[in-house]
């Protein structure tokens, strides 16, 4: 088992403007968490302000910060949105 | 001895309720006593009047003599001989709230043979049947905001045959509505939307009853607006009012359906506290305000709302019908360009500071200040500069012009000689500006190059100023060849 994973960050809203991508790979050291994984994401970019705001999902599941994530794990990343 | 007579002036929204009379005479020694005798003839005027317990909602307000009861013995007061009362609704900060709530007919059993034709699509689903069809009739929906999302929630909802249907708003139509809130016309452009939506929809559907509460939603009013429904239907599009109807919600013990939309994106759940979470277990705190843009800045496909908005209206008539699966704990993500759903398990937060265990926000508060609002206003006035001035220091060559707005808003219209910089590459191309120059900064209405004039003082920078009213106030004002979006 290595010392960093590389996991897949599907990005939405704001965020996929602010990144530029819709998805974006992450290596975040090992074990790893959704905190982990956040700072080790705004480090890579710094310009998306509204990962701050954005809930989490693994899997499908909307977690919180102290859940572990792994490498095959779908993440997303959903800061909230206000249009009607 | 006889009561004092006395006479007591009915305002026009409530005038449908005793029939069309604008006054009338009735006797009684007190406020309190007058209000009863006037129920007890016009009994549908009551629920507008008088909450469940009897007493007057405290958007109503009853002057004796030009003088408000709050100030004399409220409910309370005395009345003589000759008195004159008077009847006021209002909201918050003095508005009216043009409360169009027409008579409300009895509830009477079983439908029409008119009905019967009309609804004979839903009549043959099992799901639906008579019973369903008459469940809709005796239900009632509360739709806030009339734009996007409301425009295909109010006309599916009323051609569904739901009771009654409440709508708040306070705009009136726009041209740059017309391109998704297909519920108005062109020929409905600067009408109030709410007076529209009421044509609309009462031709549509000339059974349901559409009540119109023309009015900011606000945390003095929402609880009296919100109460009357079954559910409530979250079509609004700006932050403050999401998390006011959720928290209204919530203490109510309504389901919120909630809709919500960016560009080519939109979400949809239902926030229903008694069996999953609220959209304050999602995001317990609001973006800082300009963080997150909004449609107008942000842009948006016109069939998004209709397909987001068309899903609210699944689900608000599932939870009228108490069929099927509710989107409850499940947050439905629409992604257009993709042309994909997903949909992510949501759970309640037990330590939600609304619907947890032991919450903090058991009323209503401040939205505007909760989701740092104002602040635009609160730009020191000695920062803000109007396109006169502007336009006079440019033309003599004492001050660049930054446009801060999105590169697709200057391809419409632009300034000449204004240096392109949208908000979200100011903080990594501030380098590029000199603190020894004047800068004004500029966007479409002034908000966006609001925040960043504030930044850039903040950063240090002197000689900052915000074009207020932006570069919309500058082709009304300064050049009006500019095109207007």
């Amino acid at each position: 088992m290595g010392d960093v994973v590389q996991v897949q960050v599907r990005l939405f809203a704001s965020l996929r403007d602010e990144v530029g991508h819709e998805t974006v790979a992450v290596e975040v050291g090992n074990p790893a968490t959704v905190d982990g994984l956040l700072r080790a994401f705004s480090g890579a970019y710094p310009q998306a302000r509204s990962v701050d705001q954005a809930i989490v999902a693994v899997n499908q599941v909307v977690v919180d910060g102290e859940t572990s994530v792994q490498a095959e794990d779908e993440i997303a990343l959903l800061p909230p949105v206000s249009g009607g | 001895m006889s009561k004092p007579r006395v006479t007591i002036r009915i305002p026009t929204p409530l005038r449908p309720y005793v029939d069309d009379r604008d006054s009338l005479d009735l006797e009684g020694e007190t406020v309190q006593e007058l209000l009863d005798g006037l129920v007890d003839r016009y009994g549908p005027l009551k629920r507008y009047l008088m909450g469940d317990d009897g007493k007057l909602r405290n958007f109503v307000n009853v002057y004796v003599n030009d003088q408000d009861i709050r100030y004399l013995e409220q409910e309370n007061t005395a009345v003589d001989e000759g008195d004159t009362v008077i009847i006021v609704p209002s909201v918050a900060g003095g508005a009216f709230p043009h409360v169009t709530l027409g008579p409300r007919p009895p509830v009477r059993e079983g439908l029409t043979q008119e009905e019967i034709k009309r609804y004979s699509r839903h009549l043959i689903l099992p799901e639906v049947g008579l019973e369903g069809q008459e469940k809709l009739r005796r239900s009632s929906a509360l739709i806030v905001g009339m734009g996007g999302l409301g425009a295909p929630l109010g006309m599916y909802l009323t051609a569904a045959g739901v009771g009654r249907l409440g709508l708040v708003d306070f705009d009136v139509v726009e041209e740059s509505n017309l391109q998704r809130q297909v519920l108005f016309d062109t020929k409905d452009l600067a009408r109030p939307k709410l007076r529209a939506a009421q044509d609309r929809l009462e031709g549509l559907n000339p059974g349901v009853q559409v009540e119109t509460h023309e009015a900011r939603l606000t945390s003095d009013n929402a609880l009296d607006i919100l109460t009357d429904y079954d559910v409530v239907i979250d079509g609004t599009d700006n932050f403050p009012t999401r998390y006011l109807v959720n928290d209204a919600s919530v203490l109510l013990g309504k389901p919120n359906v909630y809709g919500s939309i960016f560009r080519f994106e939109g979400q949809v759940s239902v926030f229903d506290a008694a069996q999953g979470p609220c959209y304050r277990c999602l995001y317990p705190e609001p973006p800082p305000p300009g963080l997150v843009p909004s449609c107008a800045e942000g842009g948006v496909l016109g069939v998004l709302p209709g397909v987001v908005g068309s899903l609210q209206a699944v689900e608000a008539l599932k939870v009228l019908l108490g069929k099927g699966d509710a989107l409850v704990g499940r947050l439905l993500l629409f992604d257009a360009m993709k042309m994909r759903f997903r949909e992510l398990k949501l759970r309640k937060d037990p330590g939600c500071m609304v619907c947890g265990e032991d919450p903090t926000v058991t009323e209503l508060i401040d939205y505007e200040a909760f989701c740092g609002l104002g602040e635009e206003d609160a730009l020191d006035s000695a920062f803000q500069i109007d396109v006169t001035e502007a336009a006079a220091m440019i033309e003599k060559g004492d001050a660049m012009l930054l446009d801060v707005r999105e590169p697709m808003e200057w391809q419409i219209v632009h300034i000449d000689g204004a240096k392109l910089m949208p908000v979200g590459e100011v903080p990594y191309k501030v380098g590029d500006l000199s603190t020894a120059d004047n800068i004004i900064v500029q966007c479409h209405t002034g908000t966006r190059s609001a925040h960043i004039t504030q930044f850039l003082r903040d950063l240090g920078f002197q000689r900052v100023w915000n074009m207020a009213g932006g570069i919309d106030a500058w082709a009304a004002q300064v050049d009006p060849t500019l095109t207007r979006y």
